[in-house]
């Protein structure tokens, strides 16, 4: 029974009444309720194939970085460096670019020795640049170009500094002979620098953003100072 | 007669995605609901249509839906009734004539019983919308006070208030229309 603080013989005299108007209207109750399941089951199906491709765009991202991985540890296994573009499907601007760098990152965590690592390490440099090759071609110039100049610098600059590292380390054990073929690495590093720095100048010479070709510009300092670093590494001999 | 146990554990069912226990929960309330939005909107048709969307909006929201011990599943049903009766009015500019409410007796299950409260119609009908609503909801759906605030969004207070003064404001129609033994 309803109750107000307000109550008052009057006032409960009313609300029975009201409690007594209780009328059932006629209505298409089964009519209703099968055009009601229909929509439910209308909407399930709805959700389930929203969740299957949502499902499918994740197994599709994680095979696609499995897949990656996978295909430039066995081709960096097998001492072909110049298979791993055909194994890069991606370029920068792509959706599926940064999924790339991830596969990239995964590889580097892979249990290699240290030399496999560091040609690994320049074939990633190496594909870098074709990125580069990629963007002075087909984009204008502007902030993604002058982003994977960064990501191609940084690249470098680590593969060298940990290749000089490396080779020092197998130097100062007297493991001369896996220094000598760190070397051959670092020679490539160089090389590869310097062909970074002649694409970086080609973008710097097309940009007109100020703000952008002064990016650019410390970009190839960078570049050329990873380089002489090469060089510098390629120099010490420790006995 | 299904408890709110009884009908907790059918939501329970229904939220993992059993249409079928959801059709026993449209089997249980459509008829409250239904008399709800009828009495609201006073069309047959659009009260079928909406009664319709509010059990579509039932099941589509159920993932969202929280039980709590201040009211019950019915509640929540109502709640949806009332909003989307609001949403149908703001897309309409129809008035409430007399003509419409004596229609009304024709879906009524027993009409001649229907028939023995039109001057209690006539008056409420003269009340303004949220009176009659917190009348309706109150004393004829039998929502407690908790239940009235979360159905039309409104405080406890509120609710007790508006309640009060609808009364009032409903025995004063009845009084001037003759029904001063009330």
């Amino acid at each position: 029974m309803a109750m107000t603080i307000f109550n008052s013989k009057k006032t409960e005299k009313l609300t029975n009444i009201l409690n007594k108007a209780r009328f059932n209207f006629s209505y298409d109750k089964n009519g209703i309720r099968n055009r009601l399941m229909i929509n439910t089951e209308e909407h399930q199906m709805s959700m389930a194939e929203q969740k299957l491709r949502e499902l499918a765009h994740k197994s599709f991202v994680r095979k696609h970085k499995i897949a990656t991985a996978l295909c430039l540890f066995l081709l960096i296994a097998a001492g072909s460096g110049a298979a791993l573009a055909e194994a890069d499907i991606s370029k920068p601007g792509d959706k599926l670019h940064s999924f790339d760098q991830l596969g990239e990152q995964l590889l580097l965590k892979l249990p290699l020795t240290g030399s496999q690592k560091a040609k690994m390490r320049a074939n990633i440099v190496d594909e870098r640049n074709k990125e580069l090759d990629y963007l002075i071609q087909i984009m204008p110039p502007g902030t993604i170009a002058t982003q994977a100049v960064k990501e191609s610098q940084e690249s470098l600059s680590s593969a060298i500094e940990k290749t000089t590292f490396l080779k020092n380390n197998f130097a100062s054990q007297g493991k001369q002979a896996q220094a000598d073929k760190i070397d051959e690495v670092l020679k490539r590093l160089q090389i590869l620098a310097q062909e970074q720095e002649i694409k970086v100048q080609g973008m710097l010479e097309k940009e007109e953003n100020r703000e952008l070709k002064r990016q650019l510009e410390d970009q190839i300092k960078e570049i050329r100072s990873a380089g002489e670093r090469a060089g510098e590494g390629l120099k010490n001999n420790p006995r | 007669m299904i408890d709110e146990i009884g009908v907790q554990r059918l939501v329970k069912e229904s939220v993992l995605g059993d249409r079928e226990s959801f059709g026993k929960i449209y089997d249980i309330f459509s008829d409250k609901i239904f008399n709800f939005i009828l009495y609201r909107v006073r069309n047959k048709q659009t009260a079928e249509d909406i009664l319709q969307t509010v059990f579509l909006k039932a099941w589509n929201n159920l993932p969202k839906y929280s039980p709590t011990n201040r009211a019950k599943f019915s509640t929540w049903l109502f709640q949806i009734a009332n909003f989307t009766v609001i949403d149908y009015w703001r897309t309409k500019k129809d008035t409430i004539e007399i003509d419409k409410l004596e229609n009304l007796s024709q879906f009524a299950v027993e009409p001649k019983l229907y028939e023995n409260y039109k001057f209690l119609w006539g008056a409420l009908e003269q009340l303004p919308s949220d009176y009659q609503l917190v009348l309706r909801l109150r004393f004829i759906d039998d929502l407690s006070v908790t239940e009235a605030a979360w159905a039309m969004n409104r405080s406890e207070v509120g609710i007790r208030v508006l309640q009060h003064r609808a009364l009032k404001a409903l025995r004063n129609i009845l009084i001037k229309n003759g029904h001063d033994n009330l």
